[in-house]
C-alpha cells in the first residue's frame, strides 16, 4: 500500500512539475503558429437560459461552492 | 473508453498567456494531421463572473471552433487529456474559478458524462465534477412554476457528480473546480 501511495504521490509531482513547464511556456507564449484571432463565443450557452437575476446567480453559486468545499 | 493521463498530452503549437486559448495537432485515422483548438471562454452570463466555459474542436474562420465535425483521432484518450490538462493549468492559475462544459448536442454531452464516469478516480485526484439538472417549482395546488410567457420555469441544481448515472441519465451540464 505505502509502494502504491508513494507511486501516486511521485506521478502526481510529475504532473506538478509538467503544469509548472506549461506554464512557463504559456509565458513566453510559444506563438510558432499564427494564433486564431480571441472572439466571444456565440454559442448558446443552456446555464446561461435558466440564470435569469442576479439572485438566481447568487443562489446557484453558493450551492455549487458548498457543495465544493464538502467535497474537498 | 477514453483514458485520461495527464503525462500524455499534445504539445501546444501556440497558447495564450493567459491560457484563454490553446492549439495543438491531433493525428487522424486518415493519416492527416488536424488543428485542435481549446478556448475557455467567460460565460456569457454576466451574471457568473467566475464561470468559464472550456470547449474545443477544429478551428473556424472566426476564431471559434467547429463543435459539429466529428473527428477519428488515433489517440482520443491523449486528446482529451490535453484538453482537461489545458483546463487543469487554467484552474490552477486562477483557483477560485469554475469551469463548465454545456456539450453542444447529445453525443458531445455523452462523451463528457462517460469520460467523467470512466476516468472517476484519475480525475477525483485533480477535480472536483458537478452535474447540473434543471428543476421546475411545483405550487400546492400541483401547477408548475412559469415564466411571463407561460413556460415552465426551470432553474438549474447543482450536485457532487452522481458517478451511478448512466449514459441514458445524463446532466444538463457538467463542471468542475480544483480539488
Amino acid at each position: 500500500m505505502t509502494k502504491l501511495f508513494n507511486y501516486i504521490c511521485g506521478m502526481n509531482q510529475n504532473i506538478q512539475q509538467k503544469i509548472d513547464q506549461y506554464k512557463k511556456a504559456a509565458q513566453t507564449s510559444l506563438g510558432s503558429n499564427p494564433k486564431p484571432v480571441r472572439s466571444k463565443s456565440v454559442r448558446v450557452d443552456s446555464l446561461a437560459q435558466v440564470i435569469r437575476s442576479q439572485k438566481d446567480a447568487e443562489n446557484f453559486m453558493a450551492e455549487l461552492n458548498s457543495i465544493v468545499k464538502r467535497a474537498r | 473508453m477514453v483514458t485520461i493521463n495527464f503525462e500524455e498530452t499534445f504539445d501546444p503549437v501556440s497558447i495564450e498567456n493567459d491560457f484563454s486559448q490553446m492549439i495543438f495537432n491531433s493525428p487522424q485515422v486518415d493519416g492527416t494531421i488536424r488543428q485542435i483548438l481549446v478556448k475557455i471562454d467567460p460565460h456569457p452570463d454576466l451574471y457568473l463572473p467566475n464561470v468559464f466555459n472550456l470547449g474545443f474542436g477544429p478551428p473556424d474562420e472566426t476564431g471559434n471552433f467547429h463543435d459539429d465535425i466529428r473527428l477519428k483521432h488515433t489517440e482520443n484518450g491523449k486528446v482529451f487529456s490535453t484538453v482537461l490538462f489545458h483546463g487543469l493549468t487554467f484552474l490552477q492559475v486562477n483557483p477560485d474559478l469554475t469551469l463548465g462544459i454545456d456539450g453542444s448536442d447529445d453525443v458531445r454531452a455523452t462523451m463528457y458524462h462517460l469520460m467523467f464516469k470512466s476516468n472517476r478516480e484519475y480525475l477525483s485526484d485533480f477535480f472536483v465534477g458537478i452535474g447540473v439538472d434543471w428543476y421546475v417549482r411545483v405550487y400546492r395546488d400541483w401547477s408548475y412554476e412559469v415564466d411571463n410567457t407561460g413556460n415552465i420555469l426551470s432553474k438549474p441544481k447543482p450536485e457532487l457528480f452522481n458517478y451511478e448515472r448512466t449514459r441514458h441519465d445524463l446532466y444538463r451540464y457538467y463542471m468542475f473546480q480544483l480539488k
